[in-house]
């Protein structure tokens, strides 16, 4: 038995209910404040130097985002009982979700790709993906994931912050607070994207009520990813750091004079983070020492891939030089939200995407990274089993996949699981919250005991759910 | 620039700009040729304004940039900027590296000053008191 995060109260009696039960669960909160968990958790609050709670198995995160929302089932989830029921309506014992589009009385569409079993483990891989495939041994497969949100920019937000309403920060941006950074020359929080803008922008990867120094960096998507790494023509490296030095001046004065404001702090600190960029980052991001066989590892040989794989190929480069939190969207700006002719859509995002996360895959292997490397791969939420204007599918938030590799996952293996025709989640059924409590937890994060105290409360990441998928676990 | 500080998407209403803080901001207002233009132009009004005293090219470059006269403090720490700046400009100089120049020169006035104090000017209009209103 789960209970929806969000609730939408129908009756006036059922808001004084729930409200009554809340003002019980305040008095039992106080209770539980005598229980250890909990003061381990203030104490963790106030410490100063950031450390993790337990032994990482994971030093860095690449975060493979495929915004729009790629489709499980012709993915991941095989589901022959979709064959079965072809062209009927959803039958009535799985009710009738309310859908983006509207779309729950139309008839189930199968999938019509072409499903194998691979590797060792013979874990379901369908012909839109052949390279990642061969990397199903590496991979923990979660079928059971649900989500809150119907639409785009409050699921790719939960995904990202937790929540679907927008100010919380993200989780790269909580991993900094509680890990610190590895690496002083480089944002430790890098956002790679591909098309177009992220929907919602910059609140997927806000700092939200944490320092504003924890937020993210958004490289730049065409060209050079890095503009400005050197100084004017006109200005030598000690006459930079001597004006930098009066700026930080001019900075402390102003700041002491405003009172304590963590923008005003996390500028200062962004310049002499963009000084020391200066000499670091032109080397973290040149690629053309990379070798020929290495380019066409990644797929920057084919026009299709030469983008999603470029910047796999910056993430490994990024996560070599020590940098935490990567995250790369493919189709930025919803770019896999097949509503109408899901085979045209999902042909071209996963040729896009196929050779290049494979690529990324064997490189970090090869290199001896994958282990300290954990790479997630997944959408803010799945699609519909029922169509879309007859070749689309719907938003699906009750049922869908993502999948990790390295970093401390036991792969081969498949965890949870949706119902007969993947519409919802019932088997080990693993919310966004649970996603982030495991990525945390393999960081070496506790997700209950990483805490900030905003507004009178200790916020943390998960908010007030989450749990650890212990099966995922090596 | 536009896109070092999120630019909103112009299809759509922008109710509420987001705040971001990134070093790619600080490298923008840094190392790019519109700031340094900035630079140059502040510098030439300072010029222009305060002549050739120290003092008052500090109290000139303030009121311009802050609308505001410098504390006596204030004074001195750009006072003691621009002498020690100065020198490593020289060096600079010497060496044959390339010079900040104002648009025009005014008669009498030495390359090197100008130089130090285009850069003095730069970071007045990085810091934090120029860029936020509050």
């Amino acid at each position: 038995m789960r209970t929806p995060h969000f609730v939408n109260v129908g009756s006036r009696r059922e808001f004084l209910s729930r409200a009554g039960a809340g003002f019980g669960a305040i008095a039992f909160h106080y209770l539980l404040a005598q229980d250890s968990l909990l003061a381990a958790a203030g104490a963790a609050a106030a410490g100063a130097a950031p450390a993790p709670h337990h032994t990482p198995t994971a030093k860095s995160i690449i975060w493979l985002f495929m915004e729009g929302g790629p489709s499980h089932l012709d993915l991941f989830d095989p589901k022959p009982t979709l064959e079965k029921l072809a062209g009927q309506p959803l039958p009535p014992s799985f009710g009738r979700p309310i859908t983006a589009m509207g779309t729950a009385s139309n008839e189930l569409m199968p999938s019509k790709r072409v499903w194998k079993r691979h590797g060792q483990s013979g874990l379901w891989v369908s012909d839109w993906y052949p390279e990642i495939a061969q990397h199903v041994d590496e991979m923990a497969v979660f079928q059971g994931c649900w989500a809150d949100g119907l639409n785009h920019v409050g699921s790719v937000c939960q995904m990202n912050t937790g929540s679907i309403l927008a100010g919380r920060p993200s989780m790269g941006a909580w991993v900094i607070y509680g890990l610190g950074t590895a690496n002083e020359n480089l944002p430790t929080f890098i956002i790679l994207t591909d098309a177009g803008e992220v929907l919602g922008g910059p609140k997927n990867w806000s700092a939200g009520f944490l320092p504003a120094t924890y937020q993210g960096t958004l490289l730049r998507r065409e060209g050079t990813p890095i503009f400005h790494l050197t100084p004017p023509e006109t200005v030598g490296d000690d006459q930079q750091r001597s004006k930098l030095d009066l700026l930080a001046s001019l900075n402390r004065r102003f700041n002491a004079a405003n009172g304590e404001d963590s923008e005003l702090d996390a500028r200062l600190k962004s310049y002499e983070l963009a000084y020391r960029m200066q000499s670091a980052a032109p080397e973290a991001i040149d690629l053309t020492k990379e070798s020929e066989a290495t380019r066409k590892l990644y797929g920057m040989d084919e026009p299709e891939t030469e983008k999603f794989g470029t910047n796999c190929l910056l993430a490994r480069r990024f996560v070599e030089r020590g940098v935490r939190f990567i995250q790369l969207y493919s189709g930025s700006g919803s770019g896999w939200d097949a509503h109408e002719n899901i085979e045209a859509n999902h042909s071209k995002m996963c040729k896009q995407t196929d050779r290049p996360i494979a690529g990324l895959l064997t490189d970090l292997k090869a290199r001896g990274l994958l282990e300290s490397t954990l790479v997630v791969w997944g959408g803010e939420f799945g699609r519909t089993p029922f169509n879309e204007k007859g070749s689309g599918r719907d938003h699906n938030p009750w049922g869908f996949t993502i999948w990790m590799a390295g970093g401390g996952i036991k792969g081969g293996q498949a965890i949870g699981a949706t119902d007969e025709i993947g519409m919802k989640a019932v088997d080990t059924p693993c919310h966004v919250h649970d996603v982030h409590a495991t990525i945390l937890h393999l960081l070496g994060l506790n997700h209950k005991q990483l805490t900030y105290s905003h507004n009178g409360r200790d916020e943390r990441p998960t908010i007030v759910g989450g749990r650890v998928i212990t099966n995922a676990l090596a | 620039m536009f896109e070092a500080y999120d630019m909103p998407d112009t299809h759509e209403s922008c109710p509420r700009r987001d705040v971001t803080t990134s070093p790619i901001q600080a490298l923008t207002l840094l190392n790019s040729a519109p700031a340094m233009e900035w630079a140059s132009g502040l510098a030439a009004r300072v010029l222009e304004g305060g002549g050739q005293n120290r003092e008052t090219q500090i109290a000139v470059a303030y009121k311009l940039a802050y609308s505001r006269p410098p504390t006596a403090e204030e004074s001195k720490m750009a006072f003691d900027f621009l002498d020690r700046h100065r020198a490593i400009v020289e060096t600079r100089a010497r060496s044959g590296g390339k010079l900040a120049a104002v648009g025009a020169r005014p008669a009498g006035v030495d390359a090197v000053d100008v130089a130090t104090l285009v850069d003095f000017c730069h970071m007045l209009i990085n810091a934090n008191e120029f860029v936020y209103i509050n």
